[in-house]
C-alpha cells in the first residue's frame, strides 16, 4: 500500500448550527491529482481551508505524512503549502521580499536566488519585483501566492480555485507545473469550477454538494 | 418646487454631494444616539436637548480656556492685548491659509470617492459648481478649530482687558466677544480656504503638473517673515499697512475698531475668495482630482468609522511609495527569517507619530519612577501598560490579518510568538532601562531589582496582550482580514504581572529586610515563572484558534 502523505479522519465544520462540511474521511497519496468541484458555497472553500490548517475544523483529524497537524505543527506544516483564492500580502514588504521571507523561513535558502528568478520569471513577474504588492493587479498577486507555494519544499499542495484570476499562458504554465510536482510524487488537490482545467490535468475528481464530499 | 429653478448642473452635483454628507451627518447622529428613523416627539426633544448640551458644554470650555488665554496675551511682547490678540488670530489664519495651499499645491483639495468618481468626473457637468459645492461642503469642518481659537482670543481679550473682575453676571459679553470674533473669522477663513481651493482648482485645469509649484507657499511664508522684518509698521499704527486686510478686521472683531467696517472689509474678501474659485475651476479636470484623492477619501472614511488599521496602511502605503530595492539586511534561513521580516517592516513603519509613541515608552516610565506620591505612581504605571501593549498589539495583529501566510511557516505557534514579539520587546527593555538609569541620574532611589525587573516585566505586558487578542481571535474572521483589538484584560494582566513583582520587591526588602540580591533573584524568579505560564497559555491559544 502507498504511503498517505495527507489523511484526515473525521473531518467536519460548522458555523453555529449550521454544518458547512459533513463529517468526511479522505487521504492523498504521492502523485495524486485530484480536483474537488461543487457549487458556490457546497463547502469547498471550507474543506480546503481546514485541510490547510487555517480553519480549525469542529471534528476530526489531519496529518500529514503521519504528523498531526495541530499536535506536531511544526513536522506538519513543512510539509504542506497552500494557495487561497485572494491571498492578502504585506503592504509594506515587495514581492522578492515576500519569496525571500517564505524560502528562508522553509529553510530553502542555499538554491534562494536561481529560484526565484526562475519562477519570477516563468510567472512575468520578474520585472514587478520589487513592487509593493498594492501596486499588483489580482492575477499578478495570485501568479505571487503561486510562487510563494512553489518556492519551498513540501509534499501536499492545496489550491484553492488557482486559475480564478490567470490568463491563458499562465494558466497553461500552471497545469505544467502541477503535472510536474504529481510525477515528483507530491499530491495536489485542487478546487476549480473550469471543466477545461480538470480534463486538461486529467486529474480524479471528487465532487462535494451541501457539505458532504464524494471522492468516488 | 424651488428645486426646478436652479441649474441642472448644480442639481446634478448637489445630488452626489448631498449622499456623502447625509451619511456624514448621519454618522454623527448614530454618535450622540439619535435615532433618524425614530419620528417621536421625544426623539426630536432628545436631539434638541443634545445640541444644547453640547453648545453650553463647548461654551463652558471655551470660557475655561478664556483665562488661560488672557494671561498669555497680559505675558506676550506688544503694546497692549488688543494687539497681541490680533497678532495671534493673524498668524494662525495665516498658518491655515499656507498649509492649505501647500496641499493644494500637492493634491486636489476636492477630495472625490469612487463612486463620486464614476458618477462625476466622467460627466461634461459644470466644473465651477462643482468646485463650489465640494468647497462649501469641506469649508465647516476645516475651520471648525480656527473658529473656536478666535473665539477663545476673544474672550482672552476681555479676560485681559478686566483680570479677575468678571463674574457669571458677564455671561452676555462673554457671548458678545465670542460672536463679534466669529464674525470676523467665519468669513476670514472662508475667503483664505477659497483662494487656496481656487489655487488647487487652477493647478488641476493645467495638462502637466509642475513640480515647482509645490514651493509656492513655503516661498510665500519666507517673504511674509521677510516683510513683517524689513517693512516696518509707519506713524502710530501698530501693524505695517501690507497686514490690515488681516489684522484690521480681527481687531474689528475684538472691539478695537469698528465693527461694520471690518465685518464689510472681510465679506468683501470672502466674495473675492468665491469668485476665484468659480473663475478658476471653469477647466479644472475632475478625472485628475479623483486620481490624486481616491486614497485620502478612503483614509478620511477610515479614520471616521476608526477603522485605524486601514487608515495606518494607507498612510504608510503612500509613505512606501510604489517600489523598493530589497532591504540589505543579511536575512538567515529558520526563524531568523521571521525576524528579518519584523525588523524591515518594524523600519519600514518608522514615522513622526512612531518615534512619538516610542519616546513616550521611557517618558511615562520615567514619570512614574519620579512621582513622589504612590497613588500618581501607579496610575501612570497603568497608562505605561496600556501604552506599551499597543507597541506589541500592532505587530501582532499584522501578522494575524495575513493569517494564511502565518499558518504556513514552519514553526511552533510558541515560536511565532517569539518572532513578533522580539524586536518590540527589546525596544521596550532599552527604553524601561534608559528611564531608569536617567531617573537613577537624576536623584531617584532605583532598587537594583528594578533593572532586572525590566525584561520580565516588558514580557509580562507583552505575553498578556498576546494572550487577550488569541483569545478573542476566530479563525474565520482572521481570513477575512478581521483582527480583534486588546480588552481591558491586557491592562489588567499586564498590573498583575507588573503588580506581583513590584510587591515582591517591596514585600521582600522593606517588611523582611532580605539583601537586595536575594529580592532580585526572587523577584527574577516569581516574574519569570509568570511569564512563562503566559507564554505557554498564548502559544496553546494561538495553535487552538478555531
Amino acid at each position: 500500500m502507498p504511503q498517505i502523505l495527507l489523511q484526515a479522519d473525521n473531518l467536519s465544520r460548522s458555523y453555529g448550527n449550521f454544518q458547512a462540511l459533513k463529517p468526511v474521511d479522505l487521504s492523498l497519496h504521492p502523485g495524486e491529482l485530484v480536483t474537488l468541484v461543487g457549487a458556490n458555497g457546497s463547502g469547498k472553500t471550507t474543506l480546503m481551508l481546514c485541510l490547510s490548517g487555517l480553519l480549525r475544523p469542529t471534528t476530526g483529524n489531519i496529518s500529514l505524512e503521519g504528523y498531526d497537524l495541530y499536535g506536531d505543527e511544526r513536522n506538519a506544516r513543512r510539509r504542506l503549502a497552500f494557495v487561497p483564492d485572494v491571498p492578502v500580502f504585506y503592504p509594506d514588504l515587495t514581492a522578492w521580499e515576500h519569496l525571500q521571507v517564505m524560502a528562508m523561513a522553509h529553510g530553502a535558502g542555499g538554491e534562494f536566488e536561481k529560484r526565484a528568478r526562475e519562477l519570477l520569471g516563468e510567472f512575468g513577474l520578474w520585472d514587478a519585483r520589487d513592487l509593493f504588492l498594492h501596486a499588483y493587479s489580482r492575477g499578478m498577486r495570485l501568479k505571487l501566492a503561486l510562487a510563494l507555494a512553489l518556492i519551498r519544499p513540501f509534499s501536499v499542495l492545496l489550491l484553492d480555485e488557482p486559475t480564478s484570476a490567470l490568463d491563458v499562458q499562465s494558466t497553461e504554465l500552471l497545469c505544467q507545473k502541477l503535472l510536474a510536482l504529481c510525477s515528483a510524487d507530491t499530491a495536489i488537490l485542487l478546487t476549480t469550477h473550469d471543466p477545461h482545467l480538470t480534463g486538461q490535468l486529467n486529474a480524479k475528481t471528487w465532487s462535494i454538494h451541501d457539505g458532504i464530499l464524494s471522492t468516488n | 418646487m424651488m428645486e426646478s429653478y436652479l441649474p441642472t448642473d448644480l442639481r446634478a452635483v448637489w445630488l452626489v454631494r448631498s449622499r456623502k454628507l447625509q451619511s456624514d451627518m448621519e454618522f454623527w447622529l448614530i454618535l450622540i444616539g439619535y435615532d433618524k428613523k425614530e419620528h417621536s416627539f421625544g426623539s426630536w426633544l432628545y436631539l434638541v436637548y443634545v445640541i444644547i448640551f453640547l453648545s453650553v458644554w463647548t461654551f463652558a470650555v471655551l470660557v475655561l480656556l478664556a483665562d488661560f488665554a488672557g494671561q498669555i496675551l497680559r505675558a506676550l511682547p506688544f503694546d497692549s492685548p488688543l494687539t497681541a490678540a490680533a497678532a495671534i488670530g493673524a498668524a494662525a489664519l495665516t498658518v491655515v491659509f499656507l498649509l492649505e495651499l501647500y496641499s493644494a499645491a500637492r493634491r486636489s483639495p476636492f477630495v472625490f470617492s469612487d463612486a463620486d468618481a464614476t458618477l462625476l468626473c466622467l460627466t461634461p457637468v459644470d466644473r465651477r459648481w462643482v468646485a463650489l459645492i465640494w468647497f462649501l461642503g469641506a469649508w465647516i469642518s476645516r475651520g471648525i478649530f480656527l473658529w473656536c481659537g478666535a473665539i477663545v482670543l476673544g474672550y482672552g481679550h476681555l479676560e485681559a482687558q478686566f483680570p479677575g473682575e468678571l463674574t457669571t453676571a458677564d455671561l452676555p459679553r462673554y457671548l458678545l466677544a465670542g460672536i463679534r470674533m466669529l464674525a470676523i473669522m467665519i468669513p476670514l477663513h472662508f475667503a483664505a480656504q477659497s483662494a487656496a481651493w481656487a489655487f488647487g482648482a487652477w493647478r488641476l485645469s493645467w495638462k502637466h503638473d509642475r513640480s515647482a509649484i509645490r514651493l509656492l507657499a513655503p516661498v510665500l511664508a519666507v517673504l511674509i517673515i521677510a516683510g513683517l522684518i524689513f517693512i516696518p509698521s509707519r506713524g502710530e499704527a501698530y501693524f505695517p499697512i501690507w497686514t490690515w486686510g488681516i489684522t484690521f478686521p480681527i481687531q474689528a472683531g475684538l472691539g478695537g475698531a469698528s465693527l461694520p467696517a471690518g465685518v464689510g472689509m472681510v465679506l468683501f474678501l470672502a466674495a473675492a475668495g468665491v469668485l476665484l474659485l468659480w473663475l478658476a475651476s471653469e477647466r479644472m479636470s475632475l478625472a485628475r482630482a479623483a486620481q490624486e484623492t481616491r486614497d485620502q477619501e478612503l483614509l478620511q472614511s477610515a479614520l471616521l468609522f476608526g477603522a485605524s488599521d486601514l487608515a495606518g496602511e494607507i498612510r504608510q502605503k503612500k509613505r512606501l511609495g510604489a517600489e523598493r530595492k530589497p532591504s540589505r539586511l543579511p536575512i538567515r534561513p529558520g526563524l531568523a527569517a521571521l525576524l528579518w521580516k519584523n525588523t524591515v517592516q518594524g523600519w519600514r513603519s518608522i514615522s513622526l507619530v512612531q518615534i512619538l509613541q516610542w519616546t513616550a515608552v521611557p517618558g511615562l516610565a520615567l514619570a512614574a519612577l519620579k512621582m513622589p506620591d504612590w497613588v500618581t505612581r501607579v496610575g501612570l504605571i497603568v497608562i505605561w501598560i496600556a501604552f506599551v501593549s499597543e507597541r506589541f498589539a500592532t505587530p501582532l495583529r499584522k501578522d494575524l490579518s495575513r493569517w494564511w501566510m502565518l499558518r504556513q511557516y514552519p514553526f511552533s505557534s510558541e515560536q511565532l510568538l517569539i518572532s513578533i514579539l522580539a524586536r518590540p520587546l527589546i525596544l521596550v527593555v532599552l527604553g524601561l532601562l534608559a528611564a531608569l538609569s536617567l531617573a537613577a541620574m537624576t536623584g531617584a532611589a532605583i532598587p537594583p531589582a528594578a533593572a532586572w525587573l525590566s525584561i520580565p516585566g516588558a514580557s509580562g505586558v507583552a505575553l498578556a496582550t498576546a494572550l487577550d487578542i488569541f483569545r478573542q481571535c476566530r479563525s474565520g474572521r482572521l481570513l477575512e482580514g478581521y483582527v480583534p483589538e486588546r480588552s481591558v484584560l491586557t491592562i489588567l494582566m499586564g498590573v498583575v504581572v507588573v503588580g506581583i513583582s513590584s510587591g515582591a520587591v517591596w514585600l521582600m526588602s522593606a517588611v523582611f529586610s532580605v539583601p537586595g540580591w536575594v529580592v532580585t533573584l526572587l523577584a527574577f524568579g516569581i516574574c519569570s515563572a509568570l511569564d512563562y505560564g503566559l507564554y505557554r497559555w498564548a502559544g496553546y491559544l494561538l495553535r487552538n484558534i478555531h
